[in-house]
């Protein structure tokens, strides 16, 4: 037997395969319960439509339309109804907010998801399943986003601690942060937040390592939280985070791998 | 749908998510990225998330705007408290902002202020008349 045809047989019964237990299932209702959540949210504040143009104007009826696509479909999604069509619409059009009218990572983000996600009840092939595909290439693509994105933090804006600095502060006197006094005064320190920031890149990449290895599962679990618990305090990032913190801790095995 | 067909289009779907994840990782690179020496740029799906320069600034207008019948002291009196928050990276984008809010002011004598923040441990306090 040739190489290729190998190759290929591994690939087909790689495709075959179905996951043990429910974790795949689990995380696409959380996740689009997420993100039905932030949209709904997005609609009725018209948040999305406000960071285009904070001025007093005529909200966008394409971009109002295009949220309501976005509630429908991940509302059908968190429901399991029509996976493969509700999440190619969901990731279509999560993708045209971010290339039409804010292009902000946590779009592009959950375009990717739900563009894999569409496929996790067996995709345009069947219905019901659960194709181990599906989530070996969720956590790969979460391992990917950790260690592409501390790599990318490995400069020196990031690591002298600039961003926590300016991000830290504008929260504290913008948005009167509740941050304790102490807490407040050290992340007025640059010297804090540099030490801070590297930690964070070297989590972000040793994140992605564990993933790719897929195990073990309880430093996987202590490094999202962490991350993703200070990522929200004090960058004000929480959709994002949570639905980043539950990919990592529905997604990861609990067991050795197979 | 036929065996070959779905490898098929499972093959297409994961190598056109590899292909657009590289492609954006070579954009970084070509843009002038290098790992402890110069920061990336915003590129789609290269996942650069808090990775590039950025100012912050507060900005606040004495007496308060009147924007849609209400009273605006400071910018974030129209935002939300958590997430949604209207942002630049550019601390000359929320001069321009706070010059462009004067044309709501009640009073003819008002003043804009703004406290901007920089990556590099600063803080700059700059107010002037609105014109």
């Amino acid at each position: 037997m040739s190489s290729a045809s190998t190759a290929r047989d591994r690939f087909a019964r790689w495709l075959d395969a179905d996951d043990d237990g429910d974790a795949l299932r689990t995380y696409r209702r959380v996740f689009a319960a997420i993100w039905v959540a932030y949209d709904v949210v997005d609609l009725v504040w018209g948040a999305t439509e406000r960071s285009r143009i904070w001025f007093p104007h005529e909200r966008s009826g394409d971009l109002v339309a295009l949220q309501a696509v976005l509630v429908a479909s991940g509302a059908m999604l968190a429901l399991g109804r029509f996976v493969w069509i509700s999440g190619m619409v969901a990731a279509l059009a999560r993708g045209a907010e971010a290339f039409g009218y804010f292009a902000l990572n946590d779009f592009f983000f959950a375009s990717t998801v739900y563009l894999i996600l569409a496929h996790s009840d067996g995709g345009p092939w069947g219905r019901g399943g659960r194709p181990r595909w599906v989530r070996d290439t969720l956590l790969a693509q979460l391992a990917w986003i950790y260690v592409a994105t501390g790599i990318l933090k490995l400069n020196p804006d990031w690591l002298d601690g600039g961003q926590l600095f300016v991000r830290s502060q504008y929260l504290w006197t913008g948005q009167n942060w509740p941050y304790p006094a102490v807490v407040e005064k050290a992340l007025s320190s640059v010297a804090v937040d540099a030490r801070l920031a590297q930690a964070g890149a070297v989590s972000e990449i040793a994140l992605g390592a564990v993933l790719f290895a897929r195990r073990p599962y309880w430093l996987a679990a202590a490094l999202v939280l962490a991350i993703h618990g200070f990522g929200a305090l004090v960058t004000n990032v929480w959709f994002f985070s949570a639905s980043m913190a539950a990919g990592v801790l529905i997604l990861m095995p609990r067991g050795r791998p197979a | 749908m036929q065996p070959r067909a779905r490898a098929i289009y499972v093959a297409s779907l994961l190598a056109g998510l590899a292909a657009v994840q590289v492609a954006a990782q070579v954009a970084q690179v070509a843009s002038g990225f290098r790992p402890l020496s110069h920061p990336p740029t915003r590129v789609p799906y290269s996942w650069d998330m808090f990775a590039i320069r950025l100012d912050r600034c507060v900005v606040g207008w004495d007496p308060p705007l009147e924007v849609d019948g209400e009273l605006v002291a400071r910018w974030h009196d129209r935002e939300a408290p958590i997430e949604f928050d209207t942002v630049f990276n550019d601390a000359r984008w929320y001069n321009a902002n706070a010059a462009r809010g004067c044309a709501y002011r009640t009073d003819a004598r008002t003043v804009a202020s703004l406290t901007c923040f920089s990556s590099d441990g600063g803080v700059h306090e700059l107010s002037f008349d609105c014109p």
